[in-house]
């Protein structure tokens, strides 16, 4: 249990890949999942 | 299965088992054995929560579903990304401050302990009983290719499950986990390639999916507002957003697989990972179930898929009426192959009124052949009261056992197992970890040595494991089984994550309302789902919604009260 204890707090820190803060990564995600929307309504009219 | 196909899976399974025992080898402590110690990077909690996540159940449903209704399942993970989200926001900076263990135990620091006894209850409940549906689904595979009672193949699956786990801990879990998807991604490319190269030479991968989606198999998107309607976008990106909050958010299962992040940002980026892969792998998913549903327009289908309940048919006195359903069976597949040929010639001249006629000719062939099937399937039920009638889940098992080459349907098997051992263990060894933690350690035996916890935590596997078992044997007489998990899930995962988001965003609640208030939401939603009154995807709204307000008129009355 002490083990958990000793993790350093500064690491939590870190910067995400490809983007300079958290929050553009955030965006990032919501952009694709509009993206895979709109593909799967395109994919359904055209094969409908 | 040849010899290849044998020797295929079996060296894949002992690779992997060894793998994961070899990961696990040493002296272990508490902390290594329920969180790996929180040493591992990004793409370990991301393929480790993804493999949680899709079980055996996922690649046996989920081309089931596409072949008989079509893709619109894929809308159930719309509301994914966005939960990651949040909880990348919320949930994983707190767990990670407060080094908790289990996502219960904030729950006390927060509220109180009835709080947090009552929510590791609930998940242990569920989890408990979803993880038997999780053991049983692979076992239908042993069943099929055996032709042996999934009782005993129920039995033999699970006792290796359990062996697996309880000697492997959360590491050896996760790193397992890494292997195993490496291997389900390689696969079920390999056996999408396949189904297209098994099609007829004039037909292509997109007329493959023209031909299924003139008979209604592609809808991915539903955009309708029919409260009934499972699968919409609606209900995909709200209804989901809730369960697939709930569910990372406030299960063990899966909690214990991002904290065992070496990081808040590295349990984040695995999160999001998966936010970004989840919803393509699930359409590919789908869109091999679509395929092998071209594939059985041109090759005639099993009268019905599930060989073991035909088989026992077969044996029986109604054996002549059988025959004779066999017989006109095939005669109508003979006017579906024939209207499928029309389809593919009005496709390639691009003829509307010949592709409406075709359209017609193949529902119509269509109907003849559920009516016949639903025949069958009334004969079974006239043989054995409880014969199993819901052959979705043995419709890509019973494609790949006989139209694959030798060695790719071991690897596929194989593949079943491997995703079927990989969300097991995560769940066995989550409900040992609120067990033991949340149960054990707080109420039962508070000053015990690491050791002792560690050996409460092995023998806590092995209890899990034996109740998962049992109740896989009876997981048969449940229809489709990916929607029953999701179903279970909804009854109880809104409540749970309305007392997790009170307690992050409603400071003013104490822990005796919110206790109160998740009583009678659970009260509320267990007769809301069992009336069948609104689709299951909403009963996680309904559920964190009803706690957020009760919790919130029970505070209120409390401080008028104490006035």
């Amino acid at each position: 249990m002490e083990e958990q204890k000793d993790r350093p707090e500064g690491l939590g820190q870190e910067l995400p890949p490809f983007v300079k803060t958290w929050r553009q990564f955030y965006r990032l995600l919501i952009g694709w999942l509009v993206f895979l929307i709109l593909m799967f309504y395109a994919f359904t009219q055209y094969f409908r | 299965m040849s010899n290849l196909d044998w020797a295929v899976l079996i060296i894949t399974l002992v690779v992997i088992v060894v793998y994961g025992i070899y990961k696990s080898r040493g002296e272990q402590n508490i902390h290594g054995y329920l969180l790996g110690n929180q040493s591992l990077p990004w793409y370990h909690v991301c393929l480790s929560v993804m493999a949680t996540q899709a079980s055996a159940i996922t690649f046996l449903s989920a081309p089931g579903l596409a072949y008989s209704s079509g893709m619109s399942f894929v809308q159930f993970y719309f509301g994914l990304p966005l939960a990651m989200i949040v909880l990348c926001i919320t949930f994983v900076p707190i767990f990670h401050r407060l080094k908790v263990y289990t996502a219960y135990e904030y729950l006390e620091q927060r509220f109180d302990l009835n709080t947090r006894a009552l929510t590791a209850f609930l998940f242990l409940v569920q989890r408990g009983l979803s993880t038997g549906i999780t053991i049983y689904a692979p076992s239908i595979i042993l069943s099929t290719i055996l032709n042996i009672n999934t009782t005993y193949t129920t039995l033999f699956i699970g006792s290796l499950v359990v062996f697996y786990t309880v000697y492997g801990g959360t590491k050896a879990v996760s790193y397992t986990q890494v292997l195993q998807m490496s291997i389900i991604f390689c696969g079920l490319f390999a056996a999408g390639a396949m189904v297209v190269h098994l099609l007829p030479s004039d037909v292509g991968f997109v007329k493959a999916i023209s031909i299924a989606g003139k008979m209604g198999r592609t809808n991915a998107i539903d955009l309708t507002f029919d409260p009934n309607n499972r699968y919409t976008l609606w209900t995909g990106l709200l209804g989901g957003f809730f369960l697939q909050l709930s569910y990372f958010g406030t299960d063990q299962s899966q909690v214990g697989r991002y904290l065992s992040g070496s990081s808040v940002s590295q349990s984040r980026l695995g999160l999001l990972m998966n936010g970004l892969v989840k919803i393509p792998m699930q359409f590919l998913i789908l869109l091999i179930g679509v395929l092998v549903f071209t594939f059985y327009q041109y090759n005639k289908p099993p009268v019905f898929f599930n060989s073991f309940e035909l088989n026992k048919l077969e044996k029986s006195q109604y054996n002549p009426e059988l025959d004779q359903l066999k017989a006109d069976y095939s005669q109508v597949h003979e006017e579906k192959e024939a209207a499928v040929d029309k389809m593919n010639t009005a496709l390639d001249q691009d003829s509307e009124t010949l592709i409406d006629q075709g359209r017609t000719a193949l529902q119509e062939a269509d109907r003849k052949e559920k009516a016949i099937r639903k025949q069958v399937t009334d004969l079974m039920v006239k043989n054995d009261k409880d014969a199993n009638t819901d052959d979705n889940n043995y419709i890509f098992l019973s494609f790949v056992t006989q139209y694959l080459p030798q060695g790719l349907i071991g690897l596929l098997i194989a593949i079943i197992f491997l995703a079927s051992m990989g969300s097991t263990a995560s769940a066995l060894n989550s409900l040992a970890s609120t067990t033991v933690i949340d149960i054990y350690k707080r109420l039962v035996k508070k000053d015990g040595t690491d050791y002792q916890y560690l050996q409460a935590s092995r023998i806590a596997t092995v209890f899990w494991g034996v109740i998962c078992i049992v109740m896989a044997l009876y997981a048969s007489k449940i229809g489709n089984l990916l929607e029953a998990v999701n179903i279970l899930g909804s009854y109880i995962y809104g409540t749970i994550l309305g007392v997790f988001l009170v307690a992050f965003y409603v400071k003013q609640v104490n822990g005796r309302a919110v206790f109160i208030a998740a009583i009678l939401t659970e009260i509320v939603v267990i007769v809301l789902g069992w009336n069948a009154v609104v689709a299951y995807l909403w009963l996680n709204v309904i559920g964190c919604l009803l706690v957020v307000i009760f919790s919130l008129v029970i505070q209120r009355i409390a401080e008028n009260r104490s006035r």
